[in-house]
């Protein structure tokens, strides 16, 4: 399946993505990809107030279809309303250092920014097409580009820009979103968080906390390396630390528990604390397919669609 | 330290590949140095996770470098092909340093035991040396050996400084020589010997004893019931191996081992004993000779016989009775000498169902030197012409009878007044027969005589002084007579007199009444006596007496009357190297009628036999105790000669009579071998004369029986030793003696691994 070419469920997969060249021909991509797997289309949002016809595409809710019209003309169309573009998404992406890992890596694997990036992207360009409005937070120990949620193309355009401007050249740091998230986030939004958590804990839930009293919904898409989850190294190796001076030379095999173990303890603790917040938090590695991560997103903006 | 290796490896240098038990080590350190490089974001977990598990991760680490490490040994010992020895080889050849081995090898008489085949246990024994030698040879080539035979500690046989090639031809070529003593010198006499060798030696030297031989239970086991420094066997002490288990106190580098060659179920007769009942052999005269037979076989001999010879002449063969296991038998030998001077009597127990297989101590010999008769001195107190009515008349008649059969006495008859004159030392008795008076010269001289050997007879009689008698001769106990004097008690009363009422059957004086000749004694009859009160009686009732006890032998009635105070007939005592035998009765037919009885004659000549000053010659010695000869310078010259049992394959030795206190005496103490041997004096007539004295094997030494390993470890409760029964067993084939042990050793190395790989992979997994 990684070999010749995908169809476009197959862009769905890290390791077919990397192979693509610039990160807006892989979000789309990946929104074509999940699109066509759905058997309702996500483009059309359906509101009382009737706007147009557009024909039948496969993946369309078949209640829509305009069963007069196909009386009289023999060709399905779908009835579509005017939805209000009401909602707003904030897409706040971790540019720190350690979102570099891995940084010597193989062909056909994505570091965890490429892989957050490209889940940023597919979400922007799967809203715009939405017309929902989507804006961009890039953050290490400041926020380092920000960009207001807008629904257009030219805007799309200039976020994927942005992306991929991004420098990963600082460490995390503590609290710049709570310093700063007020000021740049007016409006009640959907939130989302796309970082490794490699950063001050306390902080980051104190954001979250910040995030939950301005009323936003907010998801945490927790994207991890399979070598940060399950730490397979086998000979001896020497650990330098991306964000800090600190180095370690241990054999792997013999910490390997205890580094599970401690993983599992910090993941434990942000899920609690996520779910006691009513915040979202998606587990992602950057080996999983990314429709994971738009299908949670869906799922969530059809939770609040409802509510 | 290639040494010891070499004591349990055949490849010792191969054992280096050990020092490849670093390579795990090494392999550890350096993949510590190299590794690969990650720039790692999740630090912080890492480091809680380093901090959480440090101490166990460290301990399993050390874990799998030891098995690793125990791996690489274990390959490195495979390699160089460890072995094992029995026990039995181990003991031998005792720790891997360099040792001084002594090596004893016993040569007592007993080690010529027949195995079959033409070898011997000593021939065994050989054989077992040798190969000890030749086995720590190949083993240990730089050990030095000493080997020395019991008989000779002080002589070691070989003393090889090492164990090449060379070294043991040469110990072959001892071995090879024969050793074989006539001795009864076991490996237990040599014990004091090499514990002075070793302790002459440094301190720190490792030292291996050996002690090759039967280990004869006479030798080395305390008889039941003896306790310890007990008198006895002398070697069964538990101090025989004291002089090394003194020195095992202090050099704990000391080993002992018992190398047992004996036969398992020996079969032996032996001759213990010869001895003539006579004091001397006179020619013409029937002698008697007691044989002591012993049978040290389990079991019974029923076809036994012993076979006598006088100067190589057999004499008849005497079928011997049922001769049980373990026991002793007595046989007499009755030899008659034909002339007189030298002459050897030899006696063989032979049987041909025992197949007695250590034929050395079936025979058993005594050199006799044959007197024309036994001079006799009859003092007459009361001298005749009348034969019934001179005093000793009948007792000359009876002591040298005429007729076929010769007494071999040569009686000599004086008056009491010639007695001073008389020259006693010509003789070997003296007869004082009813002697009125003694006076001091006389008693003097009686004294003089019998303290220096001579045996003296007194009959009472009427003539006799009995005050006068007490005063010089019994001298209150301290004298010549065996009982002081009394008065003169006339039985005439009684119709027929007394009779003789007990006697002593046990004395050389009444053997002849042995049995239903006891009766003879009956009938003789007495009509009067002297009262006599024997020394010892006397001895408690005065302050001399307890000299008498003390300095005196008590007198022995040896018969007596039937009267109503069962008077004393016969009265013996011990004076100097003498006896005395008093009679209470006269000699004559005055105060009895035992002249005319048939008892009279035998008793006469024995009495005049047992009193009789013993022969100076000794014929018979044993083995390695020195032959002394006394030699009447007057008669021979000085110079002798010798002849050895090896004559004439071996030259007579010149041999020269030195001067000591009892006059001159022949000297010769290299009596190693049994046999006879034949001194040829120069008379100073200028002929030759022989005399001929028999060297005879220890007796002792013929006792075969071994003692067993337990047997030894109760007896010899002072120091360790170890106990190997069958050199030839395993020193015939070395490489019988080396078991290989690699495959449990590589089944042990599959094993580690196997765990180390187990091991590797759990704590991987857990991790």
């Amino acid at each position: 399946m990684s070999s010749g070419a995908p169809g476009a469920a197959g862009y769905l997969r890290p390791e077919v993505l990397s192979r693509l060249g610039g990160l807006e021909i892989r979000a789309r991509q990946v929104v074509e990809g999940f699109v066509s797997g759905m058997h309702r289309s996500p483009y059309r949002g359906y509101s009382v107030e009737f706007a147009e016809h557009r024909e039948y595409v496969a993946g369309d809710d078949t209640r829509h279809l305009d069963w007069r019209v196909w009386g009289r003309v023999d060709r399905l169309y779908i009835k579509q309303y005017e939805e209000e573009t009401n909602l707003r998404t904030q897409l706040l992406v971790d540019c720190s250092k350690s979102m570099r890992y891995p940084e010597r890596r193989e062909p056909g694997r994505m570091s965890k920014f490429e892989y957050a990036a490209t889940l940023a992207a597919s979400l922007a360009f799967l809203l715009t097409h939405q017309q929902d409005a989507v804006g961009l937070l890039l953050f290490d120990d400041a926020v380092r580009a920000e960009m207001p949620a807008l629904s257009s193309q030219a805007h799309l355009r200039a976020l994927v820009a942005q992306l991929e401007r991004a420098l990963l050249e600082r460490a995390s740091g503590s609290d710049v979103l709570t310093r700063d998230l007020h000021s740049k986030l007016r409006r009640r939004s959907v939130v989302v968080l796309i970082s490794d958590l490699l950063m001050d804990t306390d902080a980051l839930l104190r954001t979250l906390d910040r995030m939950r009293h301005e009323r936003h919904e907010v998801i945490v898409m927790h994207v991890l390396d399979e070598d940060e989850r399950e730490f397979r190294f086998q000979q001896h190796t020497r650990f330098e630390g991306l964000e800090s001076a600190s180095h370690l030379t241990v054999d792997p095999q013999s910490l390997r528990r205890a580094y599970l173990e401690e993983l599992a303890k910090f993941l434990t603790r942000i899920r609690g604390e996520c779910l006691n917040r009513q915040v979202d938090f998606v587990e992602l590695t950057t080996t999983q397919p990314l429709d994971v991560a738009l299908r949670r997103y869906l799922a969530m903006r059809e939770h609040l669609r409802k509510r | 330290m290639m040494g010891w290796l070499g004591s349990w490896l055949f490849h010792p240098a191969l054992a280096l590949g050990g020092a490849a038990v670093a390579a795990p080590i090494l392999i550890h350190i350096f993949s510590r140095r190299r590794f690969r490089v990650v720039d790692w974001a999740a630090m912080d977990f890492l480091l809680a996770a380093l901090r959480q598990n440090r101490r166990q991760v460290q301990i399993e680490q050390i874990i799998l470098l030891v098995l690793r490490c125990l791996a690489v040994l274990l390959l490195a010992l495979m390699v160089a092909r460890p072995f094992l020895r029995p026990a039995a080889a181990a003991a031998l050849l005792g720790s891997g340093a360099r040792t001084e081995r002594i090596v004893v090898l016993d040569d007592s008489f007993s080690m010529q035991y027949g195995m079959g085949a033409g070898e011997t246990v000593f021939s065994r024994g050989c054989k077992a040396v040798e190969q000890l030698a030749r086995w720590v040879g190949s083993e240990l080539p730089n050990d030095s050996l000493t080997l020395i035979r019991s008989s000779r500690p002080d002589q070691p046989v070989v003393a090889l400084p090492n164990l090449s090639e060379e070294n043991i031809a040469k110990l072959r070529d001892a071995l090879s020589q024969p050793m074989a003593s006539d001795l009864a010198r076991g490996a237990s006499t040599a014990v004091a010997s090499v514990a002075e060798m070793i302790e002459r030696s440094p301190t720190q030297t490792n030292t291996a004893v050996y002690l090759v031989s039967d280990f004869q239970k006479v030798d080395w086991v305390r008889p039941a019931g003896q306790g310890g420094g007990g008198q006895g066997s002398g070697a069964g002490q538990a101090s025989v191996i004291a002089p090394l288990a003194a020195l095992a106190e202090t050099r704990k580098s000391l080993r002992l081992t018992l190398v047992d060659v004996g036969a398992d179920r020996p079969v032996n007769l032996a001759v213990t004993d010869i001895a003539s009942s006579a004091t001397r052999a006179v020619a013409g005269v029937r002698g008697r000779y007691d044989v002591t037979m012993a049978n040290y076989s389990d079991g019974d001999v029923s076809d036994g016989e012993l076979r006598g010879s006088i100067a190589d002449q057999a004499l008849p063969t005497i079928v011997l009775p049922r001769f049980d296991a373990g026991r002793t038998l007595a046989e007499p030998l009755e030899v008659t000498f034909g002339q007189e001077g030298a002459d050897r009597v030899t006696a063989d127990v032979v049987s041909a169902a025992a197949e007695d297989r250590l034929p050395i101590d079936n025979r058993r010999g005594v050199g006799v030197e044959v007197a024309a008769g036994v001079p006799l001195l009859l003092v007459d107190g009361e001298p005749s012409s009348d034969g019934y009515r001179d005093e000793v008349y009948l007792l000359k008649t009876a002591l040298s009878p005429a007729g076929r059969v010769a007494s071999g006495n040569d009686v000599r008859v004086i008056a009491d007044d010639q007695l001073d004159a008389t020259d006693l030392t010509a003789f070997d008795a003296v007869f004082l027969a009813n002697v009125y008076r003694i006076d001091e010269v006389a008693q003097r001289k009686l004294e003089q005589y019998v303290r220096d050997g001579g045996g003296l007879v007194i009959f009472a009689g009427d003539q006799v002084d009995a005050s006068l008698y007490n005063e010089r001769l019994f001298a209150g106990g301290n004298g010549l007579l065996p009982a002081e004097l009394g008065e003169t008690a006339n039985a005439m009363e009684a119709a027929d007199g007394v009779g003789i009422g007990t006697w002593d059957e046990g004395h050389p004086i009444f053997r002849p009444f042995s049995g239903e000749a006891g009766r003879l004694l009956k009938s003789p009859r007495f009509y009067a006596y002297t009262a006599a009160r024997p020394a010892a009686t006397v001895a408690t009732s005065g302050p001399t007496t307890t000299q008498i006890a003390t300095t005196q032998p008590g007198a022995r009635v040896i018969a007596s009357l039937d009267d109503a105070e069962h008077s004393p007939l016969l009265v013996e005592r011990s004076f100097g190297a003498g006896r005395v035998v008093l009679c209470t009765t006269s000699a004559d037919l005055e105060w009895n009628g035992w002249a005319r009885d048939p008892s009279y004659l035998p008793t006469m000549l024995q009495i005049a036999q047992y009193v009789s000053r013993p022969s100076s010659f000794v014929g018979q010695v044993t083995a390695g105790s020195p032959i002394r000869m006394n030699l009447d310078a007057n008669r021979f010259a000085l110079q002798a000669s010798l002849r050895l049992p090896s004559y004439p394959a071996d030259p007579a030795y010149p041999i020269e009579a030195k001067s000591g206190d009892g006059g001159f005496q022949l000297l010769w103490e290299r009596t190693d071998r049994v046999g006879i041997y034949a001194f040829e004096l120069k008379r100073t007539s200028g002929e030759s004369a022989l005399r001929y004295v028999a060297v005879n094997p220890e007796a002792r030494e013929s006792d075969l029986r071994r003692a067993n390993r337990a047997e030894l470890g109760d007896a010899l409760k002072e120091m360790k030793f170890e106990y190997v029964r069958d050199v030839g067993a395993f020193a015939d084939e070395s490489a019988t003696a080396r078991r290989e042990i690699w495959w449990p050793i590589l089944l042990a190395t599959v094993a580690i691994l196997m765990l180390e790989q187990g091991l590797a992979r759990w704590f991987g997994a857990r991790a």
